[in-house]
C-alpha cells in the first residue's frame, strides 16, 4: 500500500476533528499506531474534544450576554451546531464566531427568546470594537468649515470601532445583566425596543442608548449615504445635536463630498 | 558548541488575568511572552498593555497559527501581521510551533501532528525559510504534545525536529513538558530524546504542567510543573549550559504570585546549575525604561 502523502493525512485528519467528525475508521487505523493498548483512531477523540471545547470557549467569551441568557448546557449545543454548519476560516480564534448572529436567526431554541440574534449582534459589535485601530478623528472646526451648500452631498467615515443596533427588544439592558445571576434577572423584554451604539473612547468600549431618529440617520451614514439621503427625517436643531455629540466623542474619522 | 540566541532568564507568559497586577505593580520579572495573535489583530488594551510591558522587560512573540506544516499556502495576511507586530515590539525571540492547525483554508485551532517523514522535512523546511526571510529573522520551532502517530514515520520526533531545525536555520524551542507526555503517551525514554538534540540549535525551554487523563497525558497547562520535568531541566542545563526558560500556565491559571514562585523555583535551579548569579544576559538585562 501507497504511503499516504502529508496532504492526504491532513485532509483525513480534518474530516475526524472537524464536527461532524466520523467516518473512514478503516483508513485511520491504517494510518495511525496503536497507543499502548489503545487503537490509535480512537485517540482522535482528543483533538475533536479539543476543536469543539475551543470553539465553545471562544464563543462564550466573546457572547457573554448569549452565553448567560440560555445557560451552559444549551450553549454547549448551540457552540456545537454552529461549529458544524460554520467550520473556522479565521486563523485567530477570537473572531471565528463572526457568523452567530445570523446562526441563531434560524437557531430553534430562539423561539424562546427571540432577542438573541439582536443581542448577539451587540456583542460581536463591543468584540469589534475593543479591538478597533483608532483613527485621528476630526474636529469641530472642519465640520464648521463645510460650505452649506455642500452639506446635503457630504458622506461621513466613522470610527471602525462605531456600530449600531437596532432591536425590537431590550438589548443593551439584557447585555448589562450578563454578570448578575440568573434567578437576580427579571427584565421586562415586551414592548421595549432599543438602539444601541457602540464605540471606544480610549481603551474603554462604551454601549449607550440611542434615540430612534439619531440610530436611523446614523445608521444610514455608517452604511455610506449622504447626509442629504440619511436625513429624511429630524430637526435641524437635532441634526446639530448629534453631530455635535459625535465629534465631541470622535467618531467621525473623515468627510467626504 | 554555544547557543547563538538571546538568554534572556526566567519569564512567564502575558496574559489577560494579570494585566491589572502587572500593570499595577511591574513586579520583577526576568521577561514576559506574548501569544502573538492575542495581539497582532488587536489596537486596544491588549496591545496597549503590551507596549507598556514592553518599556519594561524583554518580550517573546509566541504565535500558535503560522501552521508551518500544513499544505495550503503559508498565509501573507498572518505572516503581514506578524511582521508587523514584530517590528513593533521589537522581542527578543519569535517563536511558533512544529505542527499544523488546518487545510483547505479552515483553521482546526490545535496544534495537530506530523508523520515524521522526509517528505515533511523538505516542505517544512523550505516554509520556515520562506518565513525567517520575510521576517528578517531567525525563528524558534516548538515540539509539541501529541495524542497520536503516524504508521509511516520514517524517523523519531527527534530527528524530525532537528533536521527542520538544521536545514531551515530555525532554532529549537524545547517545550520540556511536551517531551515528557510524548514519552509517556509514545512511550519511548525522554532522556533519548534529549541526547539526541544538539546545544547550538536550542533557543528556549518551555516548563508547564499536564493531567494525567488515565492512559494517556494530556498539556493542559493547569498545573505546576511536576519533578521529573524538573529534573529533566536540571539535566539540560547541566548538559547545554543557560537557556532562557518560560513558566507557561494557560488553563486554571493561578494568581500572578504562584506563577512568580513558580519562575523563582526555574530560576533558582538555572543559578545553581550555569554557576551564575544572574541567569540573564547582559545586553538584553537591562529594561528599557
Amino acid at each position: 500500500m501507497a504511503e499516504p502523502s502529508l496532504r492526504d493525512v491532513q485532509r483525513w485528519m480534518k474530516t475526524q476533528i472537524q464536527p461532524p467528525a466520523g467516518g473512514a475508521v478503516r483508513a485511520a487505523q491504517q494510518w495511525l499506531n496503536p497507543q499502548r493498548d489503545t487503537p490509535g483512531f480512537e485517540r482522535l477523540h482528543v483533538y475533536a474534544h479539543g476543536y469543539l471545547a475551543r470553539m465553545q470557549e471562544s464563543l462564550a467569551e466573546v457572547y457573554e450576554a448569549v452565553h448567560h441568557v440560555v445557560g451552559e448546557q444549551a450553549f454547549a449545543g448551540l457552540a456545537g451546531a454552529y461549529a458544524a454548519r460554520h467550520p473556522s476560516h479565521d486563523y485567530n480564534l477570537s473572531f471565528a464566531g463572526r457568523s452567530l448572529p445570523e446562526f441563531l436567526a434560524a437557531w430553534p431554541r430562539t423561539a424562546q427568546w427571540p432577542f438573541l440574534p439582536d443581542l448577539a449582534r451587540l456583542e460581536w459589535g463591543v468584540c469589534q470594537a475593543f479591538h478597533a485601530q483608532l483613527q485621528p478623528p476630526v474636529d469641530a472646526g472642519q465640520l464648521a468649515s463645510v460650505a452649506p451648500s455642500d452639506w446635503e452631498r457630504m458622506r461621513f467615515a466613522f470610527q471602525p470601532s462605531v456600530s449600531c443596533v437596532a432591536s425590537a427588544w431590550p438589548i443593551l439592558d439584557i447585555w448589562e445583566a450578563r454578570q448578575r445571576p440568573r434567578q437576580a434577572i427579571d427584565i421586562d423584554v415586551v414592548g421595549r425596543p432599543q438602539q444601541v451604539l457602540v464605540f471606544r473612547e480610549g481603551l474603554t468600549v462604551r454601549c449607550e442608548l440611542l434615540d430612534p431618529a439619531e440610530q436611523r440617520v446614523l445608521r444610514a451614514l455608517l452604511d455610506g449615504a449622504m447626509l442629504g439621503e440619511a436625513c429624511a427625517e429630524g430637526s435641524a436643531e437635532a441634526l446639530s445635536a448629534w453631530f455635535n455629540q459625535w465629534t465631541r466623542r470622535g467618531l467621525i474619522t473623515a468627510l467626504h463630498l | 558548541m554555544a547557543s547563538h540566541w538571546p538568554t534572556i532568564g526566567c519569564g512567564v507568559g502575558l496574559r489577560t488575568e494579570h494585566y491589572e497586577t502587572i500593570t499595577r505593580d511591574w513586579p520583577s520579572m526576568d521577561w514576559f511572552e506574548a501569544i502573538s495573535e492575542n495581539f497582532m489583530d488587536s489596537a486596544g488594551r491588549p496591545l496597549h498593555v503590551l507596549e507598556q510591558v514592553r518599556q519594561r522587560y524583554p518580550v517573546a512573540l509566541h504565535g500558535v497559527s503560522l501552521s508551518i506544516g500544513s499544505t495550503d499556502p503559508l498565509n501573507p495576511s498572518y505572516l503581514q501581521r506578524l511582521k508587523a507586530l514584530a517590528d513593533r515590539i521589537d522581542p527578543a525571540i519569535v517563536s511558533d510551533h512544529l505542527c499544523w492547525t488546518g487545510v483547505d483554508g479552515q483553521n482546526l485551532h490545535d496544534l495537530l501532528p506530523l508523520p515524521f517523514t522526509e517528505e515533511a522535512v523538505q516542505h517544512i523546511a523550505g516554509r520556515v525559510e520562506q518565513v525567517q526571510a520575510f521576517l528578517g529573522r531567525r525563528i524558534l520551532l516548538e515540539n509539541v504534545s501529541t495524542y497520536v502517530t503516524y504508521r509511516h514515520s520514517t524517523m523519531p520526533e527527534w530527528e524530525f525536529l532537528t533536521a527542520i531545525a538544521q536545514r531551515s536555520g530555525c532554532g529549537i524551542l524545547l517545550d520540556l513538558n511536551n517531551i515528557y507526555v510524548n514519552a509517556y503517551n509514545h512511550q519511548f525514554d525522554p532522556y533519548d530524546y534529549l541526547r539526541h538534540i544538539p546545544r547550538e540549535l536550542v533557543g528556549q525551554f518551555h516548563l508547564a504542567g499536564h493531567t494525567d487523563c488515565g492512559g494517556y497525558l494530556f498539556d493542559t497547562h493547569s498545573a505546576p510543573v511536576i519533578e521529573p520535568v524538573w529534573a529533566m531541566y536540571r539535566w539540560a542545563l547541566q548538559h547545554w549550559g543557560p537557556v532562557t526558560t518560560l513558566i507557561e500556565w494557560d488553563e486554571s491559571i493561578p494568581p500572578f504570585a504562584r506563577l512568580v514562585e513558580e519562575a523563582d523555583k526555574a530560576r533558582a535551579i538555572y543559578v545553581e546549575v550555569c554557576g551564575t548569579d544572574q541567569p540573564v544576559s547582559p545586553p538584553l538585562a537591562s529594561p528599557r525604561r
